[in-house]
């Protein structure tokens, strides 16, 4: 049997599913070794990208502090300062993608969107390592990591638009209109 | 309503040429590009960013960026010494000794560099980058 639902609580749904995601997809990530500490894939932003073809912005906003408090359950980073970073890293992130995804999609698809925000979050998490732990040495991690956030955002991008264009489920969920198809 | 992850999949419409690259998407990836290189630059370049003044003072230590002029007052036993850090160097401009060793060295300008005011009890130092990079990475 088929219940109807409310526009509401099919948001509510979707913003609970994909914070799941970004909880599963931080699970994943904290199973990858890294070399140095805050070079990260960033998989659980994944499910952000494709939130932004279906979401508005305070319920992006909302599901960033979904991923951002699963990340910190999962890695058991919530009450230290690794937490500062991620969720500096997160919002910065997730504002500049808000506000390039408002670019038309004849000039902006979901690559330029992720590197915009891989971008913003390597910034943030570069000023606030340079504020609060490494002083001026923070210049020296910030060529790698600006590199492996263009890569990873670039892969991210990809992947999503891959997902967006092909998922069945997404073209519901995001409408006929929906972005990214 | 949500659908099952079987759904999830789809192969005829995969678009892998990427032909949905859009201009923003080159710019924001070059934007990238120009910052990676720039640190690049300023970070492994001798001149740039790296080089710190340590000071060690009876009240605490203090690093400072050689490349950020500023004019600094630390306090010892017997009064204020005065440091100026101009144009990636650092220079004690008055103490309150009465040898004025400190005063009279030139200034420290890269890493290895130190005068101190052994009455005063305050040493200077400058940190090469190769000390500092130590540090970013062994965190």
């Amino acid at each position: 049997m088929k219940r109807k639902l409310t526009r509401l609580a099919t948001e509510r749904d979707l913003i609970a599913l994909l914070g799941a995601c970004c909880m599963f997809l931080a699970l994943i990530e904290h199973m990858i070794p890294k070399p140095v500490p805050f070079l990260r894939l960033g998989l659980a932003n994944l499910p952000i990208l494709i939130s932004l073809g279906m979401l508005n912005p305070a319920q992006v906003l909302l599901l960033v502090a979904l991923k951002v408090l699963g990340q910190a359950l999962v890695n058991g980073t919530l009450f230290s300062y690794v937490f500062l970073f991620s969720a500096a890293g997160s919002v910065s992130s997730a504002l500049v993608m808000l506000a390039v995804s408002r670019l038309p999609d004849r000039a902006v698809s979901l690559v330029g969107i992720s590197i915009s925000g891989g971008l913003a979050s390597t910034t943030a998490q570069l000023a606030l390592s340079s504020l609060l732990v490494f002083g001026k040495s923070a210049l020296y991690i910030a060529p790698v990591f600006l590199a492996v956030g263009l890569v990873t955002s670039i892969v991210l991008g990809i992947i999503a638009t891959a997902f967006c264009s092909t998922s069945r489920w997404y073209g519901r969920a995001a409408g006929p209109a929906g972005r990214w198809r | 309503m949500i659908g099952s992850i079987h759904e999830l999949s789809g192969d005829d419409r995969m678009k892998l040429r990427f032909s949905y690259l859009r201009p923003f998407d080159f710019f924001a990836a070059l934007l990238v590009l120009g910052l990676i290189v720039i640190a690049a630059v300023v970070a492994y370049s001798g001149g740039g960013g790296g080089t710190l003044l340590h000071v060690q003072t009876p009240t605490g230590e203090f690093l400072y960026d050689l490349n950020r002029d500023a004019h600094l007052q630390f306090e010892g036993p017997i009064g204020i010494m005065h440091v100026e850090i101009a144009d990636g160097a650092a220079r004690v401009i008055s103490s309150p000794c009465r040898e004025q060793i400190c005063v009279n060295s030139r200034p420290m300008t890269s890493g290895g560099d130190w005068t101190a005011c052994l009455p005063n009890r305050v040493f200077l130092e400058v940190t090469g980058k190769d000390e500092t990079e130590v540090d970013a990475f062994s965190y």
